[in-house]
């Protein structure tokens, strides 16, 4: 049994190459799920479609995601609908662009 | 034990919704960034170049005569080596971010690039020379290399599902391309006696060469690809874009009133092309701000602040050209809008942006993969982009500099703009070959 928030804890240690901000606190990862033993889901998006680290970012997302235990598979799916917009930003993150 | 239901509720604002992601998609057709980085040091160096041959020939007399040789040396070494090259490496990258489709044939690209420093080192040398059959020769292998990009760029581009004002802008500009290489190619023919019709016509075609290379090619492309770029480095979202639509139509128009006042000169054209300039300039500007005005990133980075700088430089280029329009076409006036043009709002614009995409492109190649060895370098490691600010300023000081001596006939504000425009992109340069030097010092670590 995967520990989700293990998962999560792995996930803020993937940075946005160009905002320097973590994955969890800009908002970017929807989802997670373990559909069937081992196996783990995770629906994310992008700040904007076609954004250039997109692959890097579903590299590194995966990579992070398999440090954690119970973890033997791991599936990231790119979604656009809803789209990503800043309220879904931690407020750590809002701090640093100077959002709030 | 039923684990199918496991969900992180609180990353997610509606936790019944079935996963529907489609995997891993949009941008898996860009190309392997050594393709645009190639393009870009060629133009980097290019730039380097420019900035040493500008900082000799500055007290030699070339910025008030740029029909000379070495005038027309300066000029391409500025626009067909520094600037397209470095175009040429942007829009490989930049389309298949912002039209989500690749490009049509990476290996066409790859030959190109080798067939495109071939030409332009024996055009440049040519005209540093002024050896008549090199310019034929180089400039007729430069103009197949600039239409097999064209080719490659325009089939790429008919891919593209949204073809919003964006994508016109874009597309359009590589149509103009196309269109100036004719006017180029005309040009050479009538210099070589091989079509002495072209030469009866030269001045005419030489501005249509100009405004189709100048305002056609990398004034479409900064519009366009401004739609893109400005939001994705703010994280702007949800803004109005009507004026986007209204500032293809008006460049449009402004263009070709401008090609047809460059054949039949008179005011009522003039003015008209100048009201369409100014319209275009200005409905641009107005569609940056919506931007601008819902961005997330509420402190604006010293590169967009130098995009800004050259929209404002542009503004003035339009104003001054209208000036140009009414005062009859008075020749000192229009030496001064080259600069504000070419050195203001072009090369300011495509520096102030090298200012993130070489950056990102380096950290791309040297560190996209390492994410997986516990890299943790990011892209400001590579460079601090407020070093930009100095670069940036003094462009746009020295460009308004050399901008403003000329109609006011005052040499020593032209020679010191000069200089300034010399100094910026020698830093310029500088900070680009460090981007690539602690990309290589890095090794993953930081």
């Amino acid at each position: 049994m995967i520990d989700l928030r293990e998962v999560e804890t792995r996930l803020r240690e993937v940075y946005d190459p160009e905002l320097g901000l973590n994955v969890i606190d800009l908002g970017l990862i929807y989802r997670m799920e373990e559909p069937e033993e081992g196996r783990l889901v995770i629906e994310m998006t992008m700040t904007t479609p076609g954004c250039p680290a997109h692959e890097t970012l579903i590299e590194a997302v995966e990579w992070a995601a398999a440090r954690a235990f119970g973890v033997a598979e791991v599936d990231v799916r790119v979604v656009w609908n809803p789209p990503w917009t800043p309220e879904r930003m931690s407020p750590e993150a809002r701090r640093v662009l100077g959002w709030m | 034990m039923d684990v199918t239901r496991k969900v992180v509720s609180h990353l997610a604002d509606s936790t019944s919704r079935p996963l529907t992601g489609t995997g891993p998609g949009p941008v898996a057709q860009s190309p392997p960034v050594t393709l645009p980085l190639r393009y870009m040091a060629v133009g980097l160096v290019c730039f380097l170049l420019f900035a040493c041959d500008l900082a000799w020939q500055v007290n030699r007399g070339v910025l008030f005569s740029p029909g000379a040789p070495a005038g027309v040396t300066l000029t391409h070494l500025l626009t067909l080596g520094g600037l397209m090259s470095f175009v040429m490496g942007a829009v490989y990258q930049l389309s298949t971010v912002a039209f989500l489709v690749p490009i049509a044939s990476v290996r066409w690209a790859r030959v190109l690039f080798y067939a495109h420093v071939v030409g332009l080192v024996g055009f440049l040398a040519s005209f540093a020379a002024w050896w008549p059959a090199g310019i034929v020769i180089f400039g007729a292998w430069m103009a197949a290399v600039l239409y097999g990009f064209c080719g490659n760029m325009m089939v790429s581009l008919l891919r593209a599902r949204d073809r919003g004002p964006m994508w016109r802008f874009v597309f359009f500009a590589h149509l103009h391309l196309a269109l100036a290489l004719a006017a180029a190619v005309t040009l050479i023919l009538g210099d070589a006696n091989l079509w002495p019709a072209a030469q009866a016509e030269q001045m005419a075609i030489l501005a249509t060469h100009i405004l189709l290379a100048g305002g056609g090619f990398f004034g479409f492309l900064i519009f366009g690809f401004s739609y893109k770029l400005v939001p994705m480095f703010t994280l702007s979202h949800g803004y109005d874009t009507r004026y986007e639509q209204w500032a293809f139509w008006a460049s449009l128009f402004a263009l070709y009133a401008l090609v047809v006042w460059s054949w039949a000169p008179s005011l009522a054209i003039g003015l008209v092309s100048a009201l369409g300039v100014v319209a275009a300039f200005l409905t641009h500007a107005l569609a940056v701000r919506q931007i601008l005005k819902r961005r997330v990133r509420r402190r604006v980075e010293a590169p967009i602040r130098g995009v800004l700088a050259a929209l404002a430089l542009g503004v003035l280029w339009a104003m001054g050209f209208a000036w140009h329009v009414t005062s009859f076409r008075d020749a000192a006036i229009w030496r001064g809008l080259v600069p504000f043009a070419l050195l203001g709002f072009v090369s300011l614009t495509v520096v102030s942006l090298a200012y993130k995409i070489v950056p990102f492109l380096a950290w791309t190649r040297r560190f996209a993969g390492t994410k997986r060895t516990g890299s943790s370098v990011l892209i400001s490691h590579l460079l601090d982009v407020s070093s930009a600010r100095f670069v940036i300023g003094g462009m746009a000081l020295g460009a308004t500099g050399v901008g403003l001596g000329a109609p006011f006939g005052a040499a020593w504000l032209c020679e010191a703009g000069a200089w300034m425009v010399a100094a910026s992109l020698g830093v310029f340069a500088f900070h680009m070959s460090s981007v690539f030097r602690r990309a290589a010092r890095k090794e993953g670590k930081v």
